[in-house]
């Protein structure tokens, strides 16, 4: 059984405007989520991504049972999260963003000691896990101090370590890196790698900071007004970039340099001793360089590898071109206008 | 002097600004803008009611008559209206604090005491004003004055200065929120206070209240004394005549204490945080 | 269960211990009310004997435990853990993911409230019981029974304040349901007026409404306003009102959950 399961959830936001509106602007209607579907396994470290507004964070909300979608099914490790709201909240822990949940007038350590009996943690327990943090987040320093008196980087490490104290299967990650200083972004990193490293926890990270993902993310899931655009790992979407994924070979010695034969390489141009090569997905960096050392005496070869900022911008920007080229036997005929499916995780 | 005019325009801009957002964010909510309405009836209505009860269960008001205690009570609810109009978001401050807008305020080019006073529309206001200005109209049709220009006057400087004493007095209790979080209580304790005491006649209270809101906080000097120079009542009112005549100086006196408080305040904040 | 219970109900006034400028404030504002509306109430009464059916010794008692029932309620968190705030900052999300129900966390969090304001008119009555402003109760009886009712006032009062908390959940903001809550509160509940003092018809509707239930029963039986011998239907009155809010309140605990949306999603 996979610790998420979401299947078909669309939810629609009404907006009824503002009192004095003009006649004929009727209610507005936003779709959040469009028939999206989604499979977590236990263990499983993933970064959702997309826009400003794209439906991560309802997503979030509706996996975690803050939201009921208005249609479609979710499960979270067998429960219905909005309806078993109380028995679910055992299993998952969530932070979102700036959004504190210490007691504002208390000292962090009393916020601490809240959700410890709360949840029923036991003394020695608790006193283990409290130690294991402050290894990793620095918290004895400022855990006397009342929430309200917190640095931004101090309360939201003070978040996360709320949010994992009781060890919850599943954790649910809002942009909990948006505003920290280096420094503060590597703890908050190294513990989550430290978690996701135990394998008995499924982790949904949402955020902007590409080097969050990059860093903690082996599969990216792609939301895009409402829809899932791809779901697959860090490695398949950098790979997409189609013809932009480019390799120069320059050849030693100035000789006109060789056409390689691999399936899924295609040259792109030949100029003299250098030669540009495309590499389709999929395609091994590693063994196109083998056959091309193998083959001649080589002075540069220079991966452009695409970074997945990249990526990133040109699907913001609309270009779903990548994602189409994706797709095995992507007919060349389909419409770019069409939106494309969620293509299949491998 | 230039300086300064460029000051301003670019303040009213800014003002205008602020102020229109915060009028639509207003409107956004009906429930909540009627509720801000009824609101403002209500609290009037509250404070009307229990002046009504007190002097018409007790009749010997000092020498006053209903009418004329009514005037004090009139008064003293168009100055609260006025003051809510202009003002009453200072009252809010904590909670542009815990928003986080109140330090955003604090890196705008504007004054920060403005931008408080517009980051959002007092609609209660409305209702305010019309509680006050129909009990006004009531009362003076009761009262049957011949207006003198003075007398319009004298009434029209008593409503700004009552409106006056109570900014000035929001402000030193905003200036203590800035230093000192958990004093906000201070607010509705104000508020219950000139709104209980504001109302009648001095003479009604015992010895330790008339020197209390004449000489400690300025009760008195929000309606009562100037509107007994309206009515032309100024033999009766304690410790001598010339008091009724000094309601704006008193307003003067607590605006600047208030205007230090809330600088103060202002310093100590952008030190030290809350 | 018991460490919870403690642990949540410990918050508020905690909370208030936090910020000692607080427990100054609600000290200064209770003392002061108390000391200026008995002085108004004597005054008031300086050439009258009795004003319906009350004489100064009972005003005077009546306006101070009123005065103190009201503001050391009013001083329930201006800042900090209320459904408004938590609504303001979008952080009332975290209410639904935990093991214990919001409705339940509320409660808990309720019974602290409860306990702190109520150490505060404990302590105001015996100061005011040695200043000679409250009188004594008139008899043990007196005393037992308005302490049962001061003790389903309270009750009445959390359900309440409850109520404007999940009317919060469609208003977004509070500030307006807050306020018209605090008027009509402070005007039917007897606080700023005694109710019978209301012309007729309007004493006679707001001594049922559940307003009076929180304040104005428990100190009309202390004072001797309601007769020992109306004692048992004052507090049936506040029994019914007690269910009635309760389950008013459960529906829109429910309700809430659903209506949930986080802010800025």
């Amino acid at each position: 059984m996979p610790a998420i399961e979401v299947r078909g959830v669309s939810k629609r936001f009404r907006s009824r405007g503002p009192l004095f509106r003009r006649r004929k602007e009727g209610p507005r209607e936003t779709v959040a989520l469009d028939r999206v579907d989604l499979e977590i396994g236990t263990g499983e470290f993933v970064g959702l991504l997309g826009q400003n507004g794209a439906g991560k964070s309802t997503l979030i909300r509706v996996m975690t049972g803050l939201m009921v979608p208005d249609a479609g099914e979710v499960r979270v490790l067998g429960l219905d999260p909005n309806r078993d709201q109380v028995r679910n909240a055992r299993n998952i822990g969530v932070t979102f963003g700036q959004r504190t949940q210490l007691w504002w007038d208390l000292r962090a350590r009393d916020s601490f000691e809240i959700l410890r009996d709360m949840y029923g943690l036991p003394a020695a327990t608790y006193t283990r896990r409290m130690r294991e943090l402050d290894d990793f987040l620095g918290l004895s320093a400022f855990w006397d101090t009342q929430a309200r008196h917190l640095s931004l980087g101090q309360r939201v490490r003070c978040d996360l370590a709320a949010a994992v104290l009781h060890r919850p299967v599943l954790l649910f990650l809002d942009e909990p890196t948006i505003g920290l200083d280096i420094l503060v972004k590597d703890q908050v990193r190294a513990m989550l790698a430290d978690l996701a490293g135990t394998g008995d926890h499924a982790i949904v990270l949402t955020t902007h900071d590409v080097a969050d993902v990059e860093a903690l993310c082996p599969r990216i899931v792609l939301i895009d007004r409402g829809r899932t655009l791809f779901d697959g790992t860090l490695a398949d979407l950098t790979g997409i970039g189609g013809g932009r994924r480019t390799v120069v070979v320059e050849l030693a010695g100035g000789r006109a340099a060789p056409e390689v034969r691999m399936p899924g390489v295609r040259l792109l141009e030949l100029d003299g001793a250098r030669a540009t090569y495309a590499l389709e997905p999929g395609v091994s960096q590693a063994r196109f360089a083998a056959r091309v050392l193998a083959a001649d005496e080589v002075r540069a070869i220079d991966f452009e590898g695409v970074r997945l900022e990249d990526v990133l911008r040109s699907i913001y920007a609309g270009d779903h071109s990548a994602l189409n080229a994706q797709r095995p036997a992507a007919s060349p005929a389909a419409s770019p206008a069409a939106r494309p499916s969620a293509p299949t995780p491998p | 002097m230039k300086e300064t005019a460029a000051r301003l325009r670019r303040a009213a801009r800014i003002a205008r600004v602020t102020g229109r957002a915060g009028l639509r964010e207003r409107l956004a909510n009906k429930g909540d803008f009627v509720l801000a309405i009824v609101n403002g009836v209500t609290y009037q209505i509250t404070v009307l009611l229990f002046a009504t009860v007190v002097f018409t269960r007790f009749p010997p008001l000092a020498g006053w008559t209903v009418a004329q205690v009514l005037l004090v009570s009139s008064v003293r609810l168009l100055a609260h209206s006025v003051f809510v109009l202009g003002f009453t978001n200072v009252r809010e401050i904590p909670y542009l604090i815990r928003q986080g807008r109140f330090d955003s305020f604090l890196v705008r080019p504007a004054p920060v005491f403005l931008q408080v006073c517009t980051s959002r529309f007092p609609l209660n206001a409305v209702g305010d004003l019309t509680v006050a200005a129909t009990s006004l109209g009531v009362c003076l049709s009761m009262l049957r004055l011949d207006w003198t220009l003075a007398r319009i006057g004298s009434l029209v400087l008593a409503v700004a200065g009552g409106a006056a004493l109570e900014l000035a007095l929001a402000l030193c209790v905003a200036g203590l929120v800035l230093r000192r979080a958990g004093t906000e209580a201070l607010f509705s304790w104000l508020d219950t206070v000139i709104g209980a005491f504001g109302n009648y006649p001095l003479n009604v209270f015992p010895a330790v209240l008339r020197a209390a809101f004449t000489f400690g906080l300025p009760v008195a000097f929000v309606a009562f004394y100037p509107v007994a120079a309206v009515l032309g009542k100024a033999a009766s009112v304690p410790y001598g005549p010339a008091l009724t005549l000094a309601a704006p100086l008193v307003a003067t006196v607590w605006l600047a204490l208030g205007g230090w408080a809330w600088r103060t305040g202002l310093r100590t904040y952008t030190r030290r945080g809350w | 269960m018991t460490a919870r219970a403690y642990r949540l109900a410990r918050i508020a006034p905690l909370a208030e211990r936090m910020r000692g400028a607080r427990m100054a404030t609600t000290g200064f504002v209770v003392a002061t009310q108390v000391l200026l509306y008995s002085q108004l109430w004597r005054a008031l009464y300086a050439h009258t004997a009795t004003v319906a059916g009350l004489d100064v010794r009972q005003a005077v008692t009546y306006s101070t435990l009123a005065t103190l029932a009201t503001t050391a309620r009013a001083m329930r968190g201006a800042t900090g853990e209320s459904v408004k705030t938590r609504i303001l900052d979008g952080s009332i999300a975290y209410w639904f993911l935990r093991p214990v129900s919001a409705r339940r966390y509320r409660a808990w969090y309720g019974v602290g409230e409860a306990l702190y304001s109520s150490a505060w008119v404990f302590g105001g009555l015996a100061l005011g019981l040695g200043l000679g402003l409250v009188q004594p109760p008139a008899s043990v009886a007196v005393a037992a029974v308005s302490a049962v009712s001061f003790t389903l006032g309270l009750v009445v009062l959390y359900y309440l304040t409850v109520l404007i908390d999940v009317i919060a959940f469609w208003t977004v903001s509070t500030d307006g349901v807050t306020r018209f809550y605090e008027f009509v509160q402070a005007l039917l509940s007897g606080a700023l007026v005694p109710l019978w003092f209301l012309p007729g018809w309007l004493a006679g509707l707001t001594t049922r409404l559940p307003f009076a239930a929180g304040v104005s029963t428990p100190i009309s039986l202390y004072a001797g306003r309601i007769p020992l011998a109306d004692a048992v239907s004052a507090l049936a009155w506040q029994a019914g009102w007690c269910a009635v809010l309760a389950v008013v309140a459960a529906v829109g605990w429910r309700r809430a959950g659903r209506r949930l949306v986080v802010l800025g999603g």
